[in-house]
């Protein structure tokens, strides 16, 4: 289970869910989510993203221990699903059919292994 | 406010103002023409050179609209170039799609192996051919150039025009200011409309505050600019830009606006300061309220700039009613994980606003082919749909 820094062991029950490595990955996981998930997810990090982003910005990005890692992912999922709280009240903006989110081929790249 | 001019654009750049043809976008023959005119001699951006930055690195790309698959190198000279992907032995493709490092290649089939160069380096025991010159089979060349870091291809080997000629003004528009970014995010779909619908749905921001009137809320609308009018078209030859408006009023959401304040950098909104130093192909009128441009480098290179960060989007007809669509995401080098975190936002915010651009195309494409009407009506801020559609028909026109 990917762990994350004590500090923030209240995210700790939804790293397995949203700790997750690519961009790729995060975007299944946002349209394959339900809002109630995604709703539960964006209450309990939403308060903890200034000092998430504080805590990492004390390390090097370029060799973050495991549970930073962890930490930033987390902050990533936090921005792939802000959009659905924020705008949508859906997972994904179907409200005006946006073209279909399966269709979309969301690439990994190199540099995303080098995080 | 003042009522808008109707006209302002096509007192401007005199292109009309009547209703345009929309048998381009449907009909075979031209589809073909298009191919044989237009793109078999066109430069076409491949991407990055920094993609594949050291000796050996290559990628392999299959182009249905040159109906051929294209190898890019880099050399022991260090130079990019472009073969087609093709043993001359049974012309059995080489390399299947993809990228990697490599001393040459090797063809499956018989073992024929080209250096970096394409040149033939080594045929599976040549003594079995008779009177083999081996200097004459290497894989065929087509052109390749560097702008501003981006390598282009022609398939034409002796084009029509040099690259610097074929990008004219845009030169010097955008001096230094890829400089320092790097490729940060991909995504691809293809869809089933034709490549110049595909470009006028992300290229006009008429429909912005209808459109993304959720996803955009009222970002880049406000009382002073209701219907999200350009700041600026330019339009330099075949290549057009307009300059997208951003309402300075507007209140981002809660994580959307942090993410704004976690770069050292602020990526958004922008500035006196952050437009101040772009060169004058980006955010050309200089105004603050701005979001980004959107820029066509004639005919299918889209070049999405901003403050920060850019877009750069690829066009790849495959027939006249399917298009295959590419869309990369460049910024800065990250220094901290707050620059990664707010990086993060528009990477993926892009992502789902063109998903709405796109939500439109295949039923354009579907009701274009009912033949019912024949023709569309453009307001003068689609000024870059009409640019898109006269270009291709001028460049046809011009060299048939």
């Amino acid at each position: 289970m990917p762990q994350l820094p004590k500090e923030f062991k209240s995210l700790q029950p939804f790293a397995p869910e949203w700790a997750l490595a690519t961009r790729e990955a995060r975007y299944h996981k946002r349209i394959s989510s339900s809002m109630e998930e995604i709703k539960a997810y964006y209450d309990a990090v939403l308060p903890q993203l200034d000092a998430m982003v504080e805590h990492l910005n004390r390390h090097s990005i370029k060799n973050l221990a495991a549970e930073d890692k962890n930490l930033l992912r987390m902050a990533f999922s936090a921005i792939e699903i802000s959009r659905s709280v924020e705008v949508w009240n859906a997972p994904d903006n179907v409200v005006h059919g946006a073209y279909p989110a399966e269709k979309i081929k969301v690439h990994t790249l190199p540099y995303e292994q080098a995080l | 406010m003042n009522k808008p001019d109707s006209l302002k654009y096509a007192h401007q750049y005199g292109l009309g103002s009547g209703p345009m043809s929309v048998e381009p976008c449907v009909s075979e023959a031209y589809f073909e023409r298009e191919r044989e005119i237009l793109f078999k001699h066109a430069w076409l951006c491949m991407g990055r050179e920094d993609e594949i930055p050291n000796v050996g690195d290559y990628m392999v790309k299959d182009i249905d609209i040159l109906q051929t698959s294209v190898i890019i190198a880099r050399g022991k000279d260090n130079k990019i170039r472009a073969f087609h992907n093709i043993c001359p032995h049974r012309l059995n493709k080489v390399m299947q799609p993809g990228e990697g490092n490599t001393r040459g290649f090797m063809c499956q089939f018989h073992g024929w192996t080209f250096d970096l160069e394409g040149k033939l380096a080594h045929c599976t025991n040549k003594e079995l051919f008779n009177d083999f010159d081996q200097s004459k089979h290497g894989m065929p060349a087509l052109s390749a150039d560097l702008w501003e870091g981006f390598i282009f291809i022609n398939h034409d080997q002796n084009p029509r025009d040099d690259l610097k000629t074929w990008v004219g003004d845009y030169a010097e528009m955008y001096a230094g200011y890829f400089d320092g970014m790097s490729l940060h995010g991909r995504w691809s779909v293809t869809v089933d409309c034709n490549w110049k619908n595909f470009i006028d749905a992300n290229t006009e921001a008429y429909h912005a505050p209808t459109l993304h009137r959720q996803s955009l809320r009222d970002s880049f609308a406000s009382p002073d600019n209701p219907n999200c009018a350009f700041n600026a078209v330019e339009l330099h030859g075949r290549h057009r830009l307009g300059s997208v408006y951003a309402n300075p009023g507007y209140q981002p959401m809660p994580i959307e606006g942090k993410s704004f304040t976690y770069a050292a950098t602020p990526l958004y909104p922008a500035t006196a300061e952050t437009t101040a130093n772009l060169p004058p192909g980006v955010n050309p009128s200089k105004n603050p309220a701005w979001a980004f441009d959107v820029s066509v480098l004639f005919p299918t290179m889209q070049l999405g700039t901003a403050s920060g960060w850019y877009l750069l989007m690829m066009y790849w007809p495959i027939a006249v009613d399917k298009t295959l669509f590419e869309v990369s995401f460049y910024c800065y080098e990250a220094e901290t994980a707050g620059d990664l975190i707010a990086q993060e936002y528009p990477a993926i915010h892009q992502r789902d606003v063109i998903r709405e651009d796109m939500s439109t195309l295949e039923g354009t494409q579907q009701m274009i082919a009912s033949g019912v009407l024949k023709e569309m009506v453009l307001c003068d801020e689609e000024i870059t749909v009409r640019h898109n559609h006269k270009s291709v028909n001028d460049y046809l026109n011009e060299n048939s």
